[in-house]
């Protein structure tokens, strides 16, 4: 006989909210998996009325959308959630906020129809500060009249390897600062993956900090 | 002014980076922060994110406020996912950080990728909230849990930049101070720590930071020698470098005495009582890397007077004082919602045993019933009433598995190391679990303990058949599991088990390979039993710590001088290094390896910890271990009256049950910040 009771069936969310924030300073060097975990227990501490999911094992309902990879910061994350009740929106932001780790702002709190954030980021506007400008400029140059420009990455399943050309929408230099609009493409082309083509094309890539200025639609930038 | 992460009040989004911009402002005192040269690193390191600090619930106090008087690092010697849920350092960060006058910040081990990087950038052992070198602090405590973790310490030491050994250190290193329950034998640590506290930290490093401050206010009198004698004349603190050992011609020690005039001969552990009148962690730090336990732990009691001969933890932790179940119900409500966990850890040697924790654990089960908090109850007793409290906190519908801790696999052998279950306890606990809808179960035992025969060992198998055909029967399914997790067992110094010889690592290792031989041949179970076991090398290493004396120093030194760190880690564990270093830092002295392990010392011989007052008379302890080998059990005090070992009568303490009352005293005094 099992007397294990069957998991409570959670109501179904009242409204879904885009949260928009930032990582940067200490927080860039969070993972993907680092920053879902925070934001669980940001949730909670905040008191935020999240949905929860059913199940023996409920967590609260969050979406994570192309989080900028370990080590890059950002100015430009979101994450959708699921709301079990429909609070003041520039409270719950404030709430998310005050409890956040260092280098995490919460700046934007907004009602959305479910997956909406998926449709309307589709590309990135990146700046990468080069340590020294040395081979920069004809890198650039390079990489622009590139036909195809392929790098390969390591990945869980092996060594990836991937054509930076079709997701660049543009490639600017100035000095030692490169911005360039990247596409949110299938396979995904990460912003490191631009400046390790860059480096291929003899940019001295010795150091390069990466951060996410914005995130929309490509033409928008 | 102080100020913890996530308590700002003023929330709004520039805060944060001016928050950010603050600190950089503070950069321009001395001495500067570390986290821009280290920066560039990161990228380059795995896991960086347990390098950066800024986690809720950490604690900044500025650099350059002047009212902090005494500057605390508090380390465990292991990487942030290890040392960062320690439960003993949390309770001294929040009280030393509780005072105005002084600050706690934190560092942990770096992995050997940074470490490299570290050192060819000349950058230091930093901590993780200022990101200051640890050589700026004025006090650097270790929490020494395992003896895997000393080569760690040195790695640590080496990359602060202060003198490995504490004779070399000057007026401005830190003093280096350390506790946990290795400090019971500080003798193989005692070149490289300059003082050891033992026992309870929490009345300790306040009494350690007033006599830092005053020393500090008074223009250090006497140096760095000075605050270490005035600590030493205490009592209550042991400082090495103030007693003088000699050794006879039989390789052990002959005396083991001070040096100077008003040092006590026997330092003394420090004994709290009145537990609910402590500072608990209430808002303990929320790490944002992953670390091994991810929940809010509230420790409900001190101290385990089970008796079992073996264990370290119950004989130095004596007596049992417990936390009231309304303070620790008002704990975890106020941690979960200061950390945002979504599990209470019920802590402490054996939580089954608190006096109130049939009504706690059925009020916290209601209370957090239909929610996503769960609660968890590290409990290893083997008895219904464990299978009763575990059901009750799997209401929610979690059900981990169940674990029991026979660790021998005969009555026989139980009785020898006090654990006293016998095989009808053990069918009926197993019985009512699985009549409970559990499907699995988790059996620890250990290997090599004190007049062990193959056959004691061999019988863990019956054990685990018993157990599968039970489970079987009694849920009539076939998808029953047992776990069998076994481990060398490891003499450590204060336990009736101190003088005995640690058995081999061939005998281990033989012992260990016929039950796996024998389960696998368990045609009607076997597939429904796994066998996990620990390596007999790491324990022949760590026998050799645990019971060794200052001599022993001399092999740590040398094997991290080869560059071994993270012992703990089966990855870089190296046996032969271990080995190959005994043999070259003993040589001359005499003794070796097995001296130190696989020898049954005599009872007149003088320990290297004979010298330390934990409170336990050592007659007492072994005639225990004369009644172990005629088999003979010894009862709970708690239930069956003083049973004489000593430690209530010298501390002038008693036994704290919450349910007599015993914890309670001032309950406004609780520890919520």
């Amino acid at each position: 006989m099992s007397r294990r009771e069957p998991p409570v069936r959670r109501p179904d969310p009242v409204m879904w909210v885009r949260v928009r924030y930032t990582k940067t300073g200490p927080a860039s060097y969070a993972s993907n998996r680092d920053l879902a975990r925070a934001f669980e227990r940001m949730v909670r501490r905040a008191q935020v009325p999240v949905a929860y999911s059913s199940g023996f094992s409920p967590h609260p309902r969050i979406s994570h959308y192309n989080v900028a990879p370990t080590g890059a910061a950002s100015l430009a994350e979101y994450l959708e959630v699921a709301l079990a009740a429909a609070p003041d929106l520039e409270q719950l932001r404030e709430a998310l906020h005050t409890v956040a780790p260092v280098g995490v702002a919460v700046t934007e709190v907004v009602a959305i129809q479910r997956g909406a954030t998926a449709k309307e980021l589709t590309a990135s506007l990146w700046r990468a500060e080069f340590s020294a400008p040395i081979g920069l400029e004809a890198a650039v140059q390079a990489l622009l009249a590139a036909p195809a420009a392929t790098i390969t990455r390591e990945s869980g399943s092996g060594i990836k390897t991937i054509d930076v050309v079709p997701a660049l929408r543009e490639l600017r230099v100035d000095g030692n600062i490169v911005t360039m609009v990247v596409a949110h493409t299938e396979p995904l082309v990460r912003a490191s993956d631009v400046t390790a083509a860059l480096s291929r094309y003899g940019a001295d890539w010795s150091s390069c900090r990466l951060t996410r200025l914005e995130q929309g639609s490509a033409t928008a930038f | 002014m102080p100020r913890r992460m996530g308590e700002s009040a003023t929330g709004g989004y520039p805060s944060v980076l001016s928050r950010l911009a603050g600190s950089i402002l503070c950069v321009m005192t001395e001495p500067a922060s570390l986290f821009p040269a280290l920066e560039p690193l990161l990228t380059q390191v795995h896991r960086p994110i347990q390098y950066v600090g800024g986690e809720p619930n950490s604690v900044v106090k500025p650099w350059d406020d002047a009212t902090v008087e005494v500057r605390w690092v508090l380390s465990y010697p292991d990487a942030y996912e290890i040392g960062q849920p320690n439960q003993g350092l949390a309770v001294l960060y929040e009280i030393i950080n509780s005072y105005e006058w002084a600050a706690a910040e934190r560092s942990y081990t770096v992995w050997p990728d940074l470490a490299m990087l570290l050192r060819a950038h000349a950058i230091a052992q930093f901590t993780l909230e200022s990101h200051r070198p640890v050589r700026a602090f004025d006090v650097w405590g270790f929490s020494l849990a395992t003896e895997l973790g000393y080569t760690n310490v040195l790695e640590m030491l080496d990359l602060a930049g202060v003198p490995l050994r504490a004779c070399d250190r000057d007026v401005d290193d830190p003093i280096v101070i350390a506790g946990g329950h290795c400090s019971v034998n500080p003798e193989p640590m005692a070149a490289f720590i300059d003082a050891f506290i033992l026992g309870d930290g929490e009345q300790a490093v306040g009494d350690v930071s007033c006599l830092v401050r005053e020393w500090k206010r008074g223009g250090k009198p006497g140096g760095r020698a000075g605050l270490l004698l005035k600590l030493a004349k205490t009592g209550r603190v042991y400082v090495p470098s103030l007693y003088d050992v000699s050794y006879g011609a039989d390789g052990a020690i002959a005396s083991l005495t001070p040096n100077q005039p008003g040092v006590p001969s026997r330092p003394q552990r420090w004994v709290l009582t009145k537990l609910d009148t402590w500072r608990f962690p209430s808002r303990p730090i929320v790490p944002v890397a992953e670390t091994v336990h991810e929940r809010y732990s509230v420790e409900v009691f001190r101290g385990c007077t089970r008796g079992c001969r073996f264990c370290q933890a119950g004989m130095i932790t004596r007596p049992v004082r417990e936390r009231s179940a309304s303070v620790i119900e008002q704990l975890a409500l106020c941690g979960l919602a200061a950390t945002g966990y979504d599990e209470v850890g019920i802590l402490s040697l054996s939580s089954a045993d608190h006096s109130q924790i049939g009504q706690l654990v059925a009020d916290m089960a209601s209370r957090y019933a239909g929610t996503s908090t769960s609660l968890s109850l590290p409990s290893t007793r083997v008895d219904a009433f464990n299978i009763e409290l575990a059901t009750e906190l799997a209401r929610n519908g979690r059900r981990t598995g169940l674990t029991f801790a026979p660790e021998g696999g005969t009555e026989r052998m139980r009785a020898v190391i006090n654990k006293n279950v016998s095989e009808d306890d053990l069918s009926a606990t197993v019985t009512t679990a699985f009549s409970q809808g559990w499907r699995s179960v988790k059996l620890y035992f250990m290997c090599g303990l004190p007049t062990e025969t193959d056959d004691d060992v061999l019988a863990i198998a019956d054990m685990a058949h018993r157990v599968i055909e039970t489970g079987r029967q009694v849920s009539g399914r076939r998808d029953i599991a047992c776990t069998i997790s076994i481990g060398g067992f490891v003499p450590k110094p204060m336990t009736s088990f101190q003088w005995v010889a640690q058995a081999d690592t061939d005998t281990v290792r033989a012992r260990m390979r016929g039950l796996k031989d024998k389960v696998r041949a368990d045609r009607s179970c076997g597939r429904a039993i796994t066998v996990r076991y620990a390596d007999a090398e790491p324990a022949l290493v760590e026998g050799l710590l645990s019971r060794g004396d200052r001599l022993v120093g001399a092999i740590i030194e040398a094997v991290w001088r080869a560059g071994e760190v993270f012992d703990g880690w089966r990855e870089y564990f190296s046996f032969e290094r271990w080995m190959e270093c005994a043999v070259t830092a003993l040589a001359g002295t005499g003794v070796d390896v097995a001296w130190y392990t696989t020898r049954e010392r005599p009872k007149d011989e003088i320990l290297p910890w004979d010298h330390l007052e934990v409170g336990l008379d050592r007659d007492w302890l072994w005639d225990d271990y004369q009644d172990s080998l005629l088999a003979a059990s010894l009862p709970d005090c708690r239930w069956a009256g003083c049973n004489g070992c000593g430690v209530c009568p010298f501390f002038g303490v008693d036994i704290e049950l919450a349910a007599q009352g015993g914890g309670q005293c001032k309950r406004d005094a609780v520890g919520v910040s």
